[in-house]
Order: structure tokens, then C-alpha cells, then sequence
């Protein structure tokens, strides 16, 4: 028998997080049984364990567990439940409890439990940045830039800056996943055996849990039942699955083509690139971009659309800091073709591609900077759960 | 035609009302929307937790309040609309054409014999069934007497020539008639929830998947098939699933209440088929057993004995396999959790119970959100609603077993002959045999 810690107000806390009353709920095993995620052989069984834990406050059991984040939220549990007491948003926001949890700052709970904190914040960070970059004042140290960025000079802004904001950026979004990340190892050490795993096990399982989370993703597909479907299946190019995917996959390569760009270019000709003509579309970063670009614009639009006509169970809940998380992405691809598209119209040195570069910026940096705090951290967290609790599990057997 | 009382729906428990108050005295007019009484009872094969017989405790009821002088049965009749007097109300009503003249039909059921047309019987048999174009409803039927239905029929006039007493008439039309009552009983009763309400469990499309009232035709001793047996291949099932809360205590089909009788029912139906098929494995699914009238617990137990096995799960969803068998899926809740699989031969859903007319809507009376009659005085005063004269009893102001049915019809005629005997007082009432004899 283990002993826990109960924490009263667990379940109380948790629905700050998400539209679901699970003290609705009878405890019948509808939503695990309806789940087509979940599977007997490893008894990874849920909603409706982590239901009751949260009803009686074994906060330990959630913040540790590897179904929370094996959940897809499929939403077909929310749709059957007899009580309609929303299991699957529960599970959702059990997830942002968790990312709230492991965030030493308090400031992913504010975010997600105030609608006015949320939305104050984003405007006043885009507005500082807006009238920030452009009054930003050249570094005398910093050799004196081409002249096919003289309108960076009329605001007075050094480019080089904003790689250096970028990389500080960066650090501190680094740095607040890395505590995260570490918090949440130690939270897995308690259950499991976590801690005693050896390093060719962690290698084993970090290639098959890449590989089967982040490369293909195919949880999205066992969403759908074929044979008794609960909720009405779309088409195939509107999936889940394939919404996800090109959204991820799309933001990855955007993201690497911003590395790459910035990494086999001379820092000092960056700009001088980007705003040459003489670079063809066709080049390979830029193809690369364009190509994920068009991707990830097509993920977003069908996660809106969806989420607009609300679809399923899934797409009419979602709380306000989802829609954040999905407009910000949705925002960047749109900002950064506007970007694409003023370079190859416009002439070098036009304001319109300077506005739209200054639009990209302000919403990337939104997005990146938030990036711990809210949805986005699910892309660090979800895998990492499941590798370690794979590892855990490989190497006691 | 004046009436004291009209009594809405004559299933057991309207009958009991009409016969209680008739014996009283007063005369009584029975509306029925079916062709024959007997209300969903009748179609039952035993009742809880005596294993009565149905037909032989409901027949000499269906018949007494058929025959009974002072109640007019209006069978094949519907309501459309009741206006109030204050005091009393007048029903306008539609009596169907059964293209056969009553009062000449000798239930002799030789049209059947001769008539050429088989069609799956939904209303007595639960679609399990055949029946003819022309026919006595059933066997135990009440009025005895011939219906033919048009939408049927090919008018080959085979029955015409063979009918005795030359009953059946082509071109009889429905009738409109007008009945003028003091006092209104309603008691009409229930209809199970659609089938399809659940669409995991795939009740209408999957053929082996039945109701419970089906059931009840498969273990009746005049059922369709005279035995258990699977409508797919006409297999004996060698195990049966019951299925608890299939319809009621789900809020994702609109139904949150209890329907009080399914489980009970179930464990009946469980027994009766540890009697019919002694090498199935019977299980039911169930939330909790709620057992909770005089014996019921102890009946409960007896089924448990006798080797039922009783699962603590809601299943959650059943898929068909290729040779008809189905899979139900469930979490095992007093195993830790976890989700497993059962193959079984047959299914049987509980469904649950709703309002069965728009009659309890017609009068300018509270009825709950689902459509069952208010009963402001539910402890106290059960069978009055919020409309002074108008009284119910049964089903229709919410779920109930037989038992508690014929009870609470049994309380409503004492409390609608206090309410005739206040209006002849004052001189409202229409006249009666009791106003003689006073």
C-alpha cells in the first residue's frame, strides 16, 4: 500500500483550467471504455482513473502519470459520458494544471486561469515591441551596415539586434523548459523508476518515442473508430491526424529554416539577403520555409475552421489561451508570407516589407516567448512524459 | 355522450382506474389508441417477483374492464384535443376505421386464415413477429375483433368471402366523435426510449441486439419463435449480455432519470433464461442493482445464486463480429479499472422509460420537462395533478413497475369518486347510477 499526499482542494483548483465538472461524474467507465487510446496489456486505462484520483485529490497520481498525456483528447469520452461531465476537457486541463505546475514563475497559471491577464498581456508585449524595435538605438561598436537597409537606419534600429534579442530570447524560453522539464523528471522519479534508468534505455526509447510522437503522430489516427464511430469522421485531408501533423511539422521546418538561415549565412549579410531579390524562391532554406510555411498554414486554418464550427466535442471546448496559442501560430505563417511575398514585389528598401518583417517579429517573439507557459509546452512535455515512463518501464523489465 | 369519468389509456393501469370507478357507480368511458387493451403488460411474459404469468393476471382485468356495464371502451381511438367546461371537459377524439363493423366481428380470425399478407408486427411483437393484413390483434386480444389495415391490404376481398357474419366493410371511414366527461384519468403510460438513442450500442442496426421488451416476447410462452433464439440464424444464444441503463440515467441521450423497472426486469428476464436455455451464460451489465420494492432484494440474490453473473460496468460501446456475435466493451470496475472485451451470442438492452403520448400535453396542465404529468402533491397526494378534476395514475407521471401502476390506479378512482361525489353536492355532475341509488 503507498501512502499519498491529498491535496482537498485538487479538484476545485484543476477546473480553473477547463469547462468540465467531473464531480458530475458516477464513476461508470463510459469514457475509458468508449476511449479507443486506451489499451488493457499496460493498464494504461483512462479518463475515468484520474477522474476519481482528482475527485479525492491524489494530485501526485496526475502530475506523474503518462495517460494524461497519452490522452488525444478524441473527445468521443465527452460526447458518450452519461453525466456529461466533459471527461475528455478534464484531461485537457489536467495537461494545463501540469504545465502550470511545472512552471517555477506562477506565470503559465495566471495565464490560463485570466482571460484579462492573458489578453492585456499579449497586446502590451506587442505593443512595447512595436514601438520598441523601431526606436532602438545603433550600436557604435557594431560595423556600419549595406546601404539596402538604409530604412533600418531612418528608424534607427540596429539588425543586428534583433538576432542578439532572438538568441536572449531564446535562452530564457530555454531555460524556463529545461526547469520544466527538470520538475517534472523529479515528479516521475517519485512513482517510477525513473531515476535508475541506464543511458542506452534512455536512447532506445527517445528514438522510438520521437519517432511515434513527434515524426508521425499516428495516436491521431486509433482517435477515429472505423467500425462504431461516436461522432460523425470527416475526410481524411481534414483529420486530426493530418491537422496536427502539418502543424507541427510545418512549425518545425519553419523553424529550421530560420536556424539554417541564420547559421550558413554571414550574420552580417543577413538582412542583405533577405531583402535580395538575387536570392531565388527556389533556394533550399527558402524552399524549405515555403514549403512548411504552406504547411503550417494549412494545420492552423483546418484547427480554426474546425474550432469555429465545432465540429466535434473536441472543437467546442477550448479555452481562451488555446485560441492565443492557435491565433499566434496562425498569425506568424500569415505575417511571415506577408514578409515572403513583400520581397519579391517590392523593392529593396520599401516600408511594406519593413512593417511586415516588424509584424513577424512581434508575433513570433509572442509566440516563442509564451511558449512554456501555455499549449505550446505540450510539444515538450507529451514526449517527454512518455519517454521517460517508457524508459521507466523497459528497463524494470 | 355524457360520462363522469374518462379514463386516457387503457393499460393495466387504466384499466384498474376505470374498473374501480365504474364499480363505484359512476359510468366511465375507456380511450384506448391501440386496437385491443391490455397496454404494454399484456405483450410481457412474467412479472417480478412473483413470476406470475402476465396473460393470466392481465386478461381477466383486459376483460373485466371490456365488458364492465358502465364502461364504453373506445379502442383504436386518439385524442386530439380536450376542452375544459370548467367543470368538466369535452375530448374530441378520432376512432380509426378497423374496416371491420364491431359489434359483428365474432373473432372467429378466419381472414387471417385466408389473407395472403404477412407483415413484421411492431406493435405486439416488437417487429419480432408476423401478422396478417386482417386479423385479431393477438390472441388473448381485447375486443376480439378483426383490424385491417389499409397500408397492407391489396383489397384481394379473400376475407370478405370467408367472414361469417360479413363484418368486414372496405369503406368504413375514421369517425370523429366528441365524449363529454366530468373528470379525466390519465393514464398513458409509457414508451420505451428509441433504440437508437444510443447510437454505440447499434440497437437498430445489429439484429441481435434486442430490447427488453423484445426479450420479453422471445421468453413469452405464445412469443414468435415459442423459444430463445437469435433473429439473425435462429441460433440458441449460448450467452446473453444485459445491458443496464441503455437508455435512462444518460444525459448524453436526454434521459438523466432512473427508470425504475429495468432492473428488475433484467434480473427476471435472467432467470426465466437460466430456465429456457440452462447452458447459457447469462451477464448483466449493470451501474447499480436497484431492487428496491417488497422481495425485490431478495430476488436480486436468487439470481445471483442461481449463477447470473453480474458485472459492475456500463458498457461502453458493442461492435458486430462477422458471424453475427457482438463484442461489448466495458471497464472493469471491481477489477482496478482497465478495459476489456466480451464476446456474446445476444444482447439485450434496458431501455428506459419516457412519456408516451402528447395527450398529457393537451390539457393546460404542468408536465415535467421530459413530458411526464406533474404531480404537485407527490407525497402526499400522488395521483392529483395541477388541474382540478384531472387525475393520473401509472407511467404517466413518471417510471413505475406494475405493482406500484395498479396501486396508484386503485388511488386515483377513490380519489376521483371523492371528487364526483363533491360535484354532485353542488349539483355540476353529469348523472350516474350513484344519484339514483342516492
Amino acid at each position: 500500500m503507498s501512502t499519498y499526499e491529498i491535496n482537498p482542494d485538487l479538484l476545485i483548483e484543476i477546473q480553473k483550467y477547463g469547462a468540465f465538472d467531473v464531480s458530475k461524474c458516477y464513476n461508470c467507465g463510459t469514457c475509458t471504455a468508449t476511449c479507443n487510446l486506451t489499451s488493457d496489456k499496460d493498464g494504461e486505462a483512462f479518463p475515468r482513473k484520474f477522474i476519481r484520483y482528482a475527485q479525492v485529490g491524489v494530485e501526485e497520481k496526475l502530475l506523474s502519470s503518462k495517460e494524461i498525456w497519452l490522452c488525444a483528447y478524441c473527445s468521443d469520452c465527452s460526447a458518450t459520458c452519461p453525466r456529461q461531465a466533459e471527461p475528455g476537457e478534464f484531461m485537457a486541463a489536467v495537461r494545463r494544471y501540469t504545465i502550470a505546475k511545472n512552471d517555477v514563475t506562477g506565470f503559465s497559471s495566471l495565464l490560463y486561469k485570466s482571460k484579462l491577464f492573458a489578453s492585456l498581456f499579449v497586446l502590451a508585449l506587442g505593443i512595447f515591441l512595436w514601438f520598441f524595435i523601431p526606436t532602438m538605438i545603433h550600436h557604435p561598436d557594431l560595423p556600419a551596415t549595406d546601404p539596402n537597409v538604409e530604412f533600418f537606419n531612418f528608424f534607427r534600429i540596429d539588425f543586428h539586434f534583433i538576432h542578439i534579442a532572438g538568441l536572449i530570447l531564446a535562452g530564457i524560453v530555454g531555460l524556463f523548459t529545461a526547469i520544466g522539464m527538470i520538475r517534472m523528471f523529479l515528479q516521475l522519479k517519485k512513482v517510477t523508476s525513473v531515476g535508475d534508468v541506464s543511458i542506452g534505455t534512455w536512447f532506445k526509447q527517445l528514438i522510438s518515442t520521437v519517432y511515434s510522437e513527434l515524426v508521425i503522430q499516428t495516436r491521431f489516427n486509433d482517435c477515429d473508430d472505423e467500425v462504431t464511430p461516436v461522432q460523425p469522421i470527416g475526410s481524411w485531408y481534414t483529420s486530426k491526424w493530418i491537422m496536427h501533423l502539418t502543424l507541427f511539422w510545418g512549425f518545425a521546418g519553419l523553424f529550421a529554416a530560420t536556424g539554417l538561415n541564420y547559421m550558413f549565412k554571414d550574420p552580417s549579410n543577413l538582412i542583405v539577403n533577405l531583402f535580395d531579390v538575387e536570392v531565388p524562391i527556389w533556394s533550399p532554406i527558402r524552399l524549405l520555409g515555403t514549403l512548411s510555411g504552406i504547411a503550417m498554414m494549412y494545420g492552423a486554418s483546418i484547427a480554426i475552421i474546425k474550432r469555429l464550427k465545432k465540429d466535434n466535442k473536441y472543437f467546442e471546448n477550448g479555452t481562451f489561451t488555446d485560441w492565443l496559442f492557435l491565433g499566434m501560430l496562425f498569425f506568424t505563417g500569415l505575417t511571415g508570407f506577408f514578409v515572403e511575398i513583400s520581397v519579391y514585389t517590392f523593392d529593396a528598401g520599401s516600408d511594406w516589407i519593413y512593417y511586415s518583417l516588424l509584424l513577424h517579429i512581434i508575433v513570433a517573439a509572442e509566440l516563442l516567448f509564451l511558449a512554456p507557459f501555455n499549449k505550446f509546452a505540450h510539444a515538450i512535455y507529451r514526449p517527454l512524459a512518455i519517454w521517460m515512463h517508457n524508459a521507466a518501464s523497459a528497463e524494470s523489465n | 355522450m355524457k360520462y363522469n369519468v374518462a379514463v386516457i389509456g387503457a393499460g393495466i393501469a387504466g384499466q384498474q382506474a376505470a374498473v374501480d370507478i365504474a364499480n363505484q357507480g359512476y359510468k366511465v368511458v375507456l380511450i384506448e389508441k391501440e386496437v385491443s387493451i391490455g397496454g404494454k403488460m399484456i405483450t410481457l411474459s412474467k412479472v417480478f417477483p412473483t413470476m406470475d404469468c402476465c396473460s393470466c393476471i392481465a386478461t381477466p382485468k383486459m376483460s373485466e374492464a371490456a365488458k364492465h356495464p358502465d364502461i364504453d371502451l373506445f379502442t383504436f381511438t386518439v385524442v386530439n384535443k380536450i376542452e375544459e367546461l370548467k367543470p368538466g371537459f369535452t375530448i374530441k377524439a378520432t376512432k380509426k376505421a378497423k374496416f371491420v363493423i364491431e359489434k359483428d366481428c365474432i373473432g372467429c380470425n378466419r381472414c387471417a386464415d385466408v389473407c395472403p399478407i404477412d407483415y413484421p408486427d411492431e406493435i405486439w411483437e416488437h417487429g419480432l413477429g408476423v401478422k396478417k393484413a386482417i386479423q385479431v390483434p393477438f390472441d388473448n386480444a381485447m375486443p376480439q375483433c378483426a383490424v385491417l389495415d389499409p397500408d397492407y391490404c391489396t383489397f384481394c376481398g379473400a376475407c370478405a368471402k370467408v367472414c361469417p357474419t360479413d363484418c368486414i366493410d372496405y369503406t368504413q371511414e375514421d369517425e370523429e366523435i366528441v365524449l363529454e366527461a366530468d373528470s379525466i384519468v390519465l393514464t398513458t403510460g409509457y414508451e420505451h426510449t428509441p433504440i437508437e438513442n444510443k447510437k454505440e450500442y447499434h440497437g437498430e442496426e445489429y439484429k441481435n441486439v434486442l430490447s427488453g421488451l423484445q426479450m420479453e416476447r422471445l421468453l413469452a410462452p405464445h412469443g414468435p419463435y415459442g423459444h430463445v433464439l437469435r433473429p439473425t440464424d435462429g441460433k440458441e444464444p449460448w450467452s446473453v449480455a444485459y445491458v443496464q441503463c441503455a437508455g435512462s440515467r444518460d444525459e448524453s441521450v436526454g434521459v438523466p432519470y432512473c427508470s425504475r423497472v429495468c432492473c428488475m426486469y433484467a434480473v427476471k428476464q435472467t432467470m426465466l433464461l437460466a430456465g429456457k436455455l440452462p447452458l447459457a451464460d447469462v451477464t448483466v451489465f449493470y451501474m447499480d442493482i436497484r431492487a428496491f420494492g417488497k422481495g425485490y432484494e431478495e430476488f436480486y440474490q436468487e439470481a445471483k445464486i442461481m449463477g447470473i453473473n453480474f458485472i459492475k460496468a456500463k458498457v461502453a460501446k458493442i461492435k458486430e463480429l462477422p458471424n453475427g456475435n457482438l463484442m461489448v466493451r466495458y471497464e472493469k470496475m471491481e477489477e482496478g479499472g482497465g478495459v476489456d472485451e466480451m464476446e456474446m451470442e445476444m444482447v439485450v438492452l434496458s431501455l428506459g422509460m419516457m412519456p408516451g403520448t402528447e395527450v398529457n400535453r393537451m390539457l393546460d396542465i404542468d408536465v415535467d420537462e421530459y413530458g411526464f404529468v406533474e404531480t404537485p402533491k407527490a407525497n402526499i397526494d400522488p395521483t392529483v395533478t395541477s388541474m382540478e378534476g384531472v387525475y393520473v395514475a401509472g407511467a404517466a407521471s413518471n417510471p413505475k413497475d406494475i405493482v406500484d401502476a395498479i396501486a396508484e390506479a386503485s388511488a386515483t378512482a377513490m380519489k376521483v369518486g371523492l371528487y364526483l361525489s363533491s360535484l354532485y353536492t353542488k349539483g355540476h355532475a353529469t348523472e350516474a347510477k350513484v344519484k339514483e341509488e342516492i
